[in-house]
């Protein structure tokens, strides 16, 4: 039993990590393909009290030598700013600010991060400590 | 409009003759024949994608095992990036990015959607949705395979009887080998956990279908780890005790 019989591979939290980050991604992607579907005037009428004033900036862009190339994101932009098309633009504007703002000021973040939560962490120690004990004072 | 009319009195319109500039046609049978083609195209892409995946899955394993990782988890880690991609652009991506109008520049656009068209919808939509409930399918017919071949070969090798102790195996090691089972593929559960919710992100706006095909997806992978891991178990606790 001991030399041939197959034994389980001994993970590490490696590839959860790993699926967890790629999944992280799908946040965009899901924001993208629903300000195109949703903010597609001929799919959902945006109500006009809703619409924002944005006409200059879309014409000039569709109106520029750039739109040849940039023809599909002057139509994302324009699609943005439709009712229905907000509320995905909104998340998706503080998912870029969030991942640029982790990349330039990454570590500082996590100081921060751990400067304001470092309480509860000495709480959730001092929680499983209790624990601890109380297992000792079973066993 | 024409298929309205054909389709209103299936039965009596479908041979129906009409006038054209190019003699008689029976214009209503040209247009279910075209229908057909298109539903029987997009299944064929389906299909094909379908049976590519599991080409993928295969040849991402043998590249992994020639890469020659020391770490088992550096092993697994890279077969789930490469395979979450492949599978990801395998699941409609492509099809998608392939009939995208783009025009660069001053030359002619590739490509024939830019927009979600009802065509777009007939062409793409369907071939993406077929691939995805066809790849469901696929995964409950390989499960049931991936369980029941292993006890065809354990019931043959003990002659068609229900007594565990008859073997043909003249060493511990090949019995064990037999009734052990195969190694659980956690990293073919993870590539299609994130594939189907990469797909749901890309593909549900625009289909809601999909939220519910994902749905189903996610809760046959959930079953098929469960049914596997319990069998895997289950040798394992009648080998030991």
């Amino acid at each position: 039993m001991l030399t041939h019989y197959r034994l389980p591979a001994a993970f590490d939290e490696r590839m959860n990590e790993q699926a967890r980050g790629i999944m992280f991604w799908a946040i965009p992607i899901y924001c993208i393909s629903s300000v195109w579907s949703f903010g597609n005037r001929n799919i959902l009428e945006s109500p006009r009290f809703a619409n924002l004033d944005v006409k200059v900036v879309s014409d000039t862009l569709a109106n520029s030598n750039l739109n040849n190339f940039f023809g599909p994101l002057v139509k994302f932009f324009d699609r943005a700013t439709n009712a229905y098309g907000i509320p995905f633009a909104l998340i998706l504007a503080i998912f870029v600010a969030y991942v640029l703002l982790s990349f330039v000021f990454g570590d500082l973040f996590l100081g921060l991060f751990k400067l304001i939560f470092s309480c509860c962490k000495v709480k959730l120690k001092e929680d499983k400590t209790k624990a601890d004990n109380w297992f000792d004072l079973r066993v | 409009m024409m298929y309205c009319y054909c389709t209103f009195k299936f039965t009596s319109r479908i041979n129906e003759l009409f006038r054209t500039g190019a003699g008689e046609k029976k214009l209503c049978l040209t247009i279910y024949d075209d229908i057909l083609r298109q539903t029987g195209f997009s299944f064929l892409i389906a299909l094909i994608l379908t049976i590519s995946s599991y080409v993928v899955d295969a040849t991402l394993v043998g590249l992994s095992k020639f890469e020659k990782y020391t770490d088992l988890n550096m092993e697994y880690a890279s077969r789930i990036f490469k395979g979450f991609l492949m599978k990801y652009a395998n699941s409609g991506l492509l099809i998608m990015v392939i009939n995208l109008r783009v025009k660069i520049f001053s030359s002619d656009p590739f490509g024939k959607y830019d927009d979600l068209t009802p065509n777009w919808y007939v062409t793409v939509g369907y071939s993406v949705v077929f691939a995805y409930v066809l790849k469901f399918i696929a995964l409950i017919i390989f499960t049931f395979l991936r369980v029941f071949l292993p006890c065809i070969g354990r019931s043959c090798d003990r002659g068609c009887s229900s007594d565990v102790k008859n073997t043909k195996k003249k060493t511990m090691g090949e019995y064990i080998n037999l009734y052990s089972g195969p190694l659980f593929d956690i990293d073919n559960s993870y590539t299609e956990i994130l594939k189907t919710v990469f797909v749901m992100a890309t593909f549900g706006p625009m289909m809601p279908i999909i939220y519910f095909i994902s749905l189903v997806h996610i809760g046959l992978l959930f079953l098929r780890d469960k049914i596997l891991s319990k069998f895997l178990v289950s040798i394992a606790f009648i080998l030991i005790f």
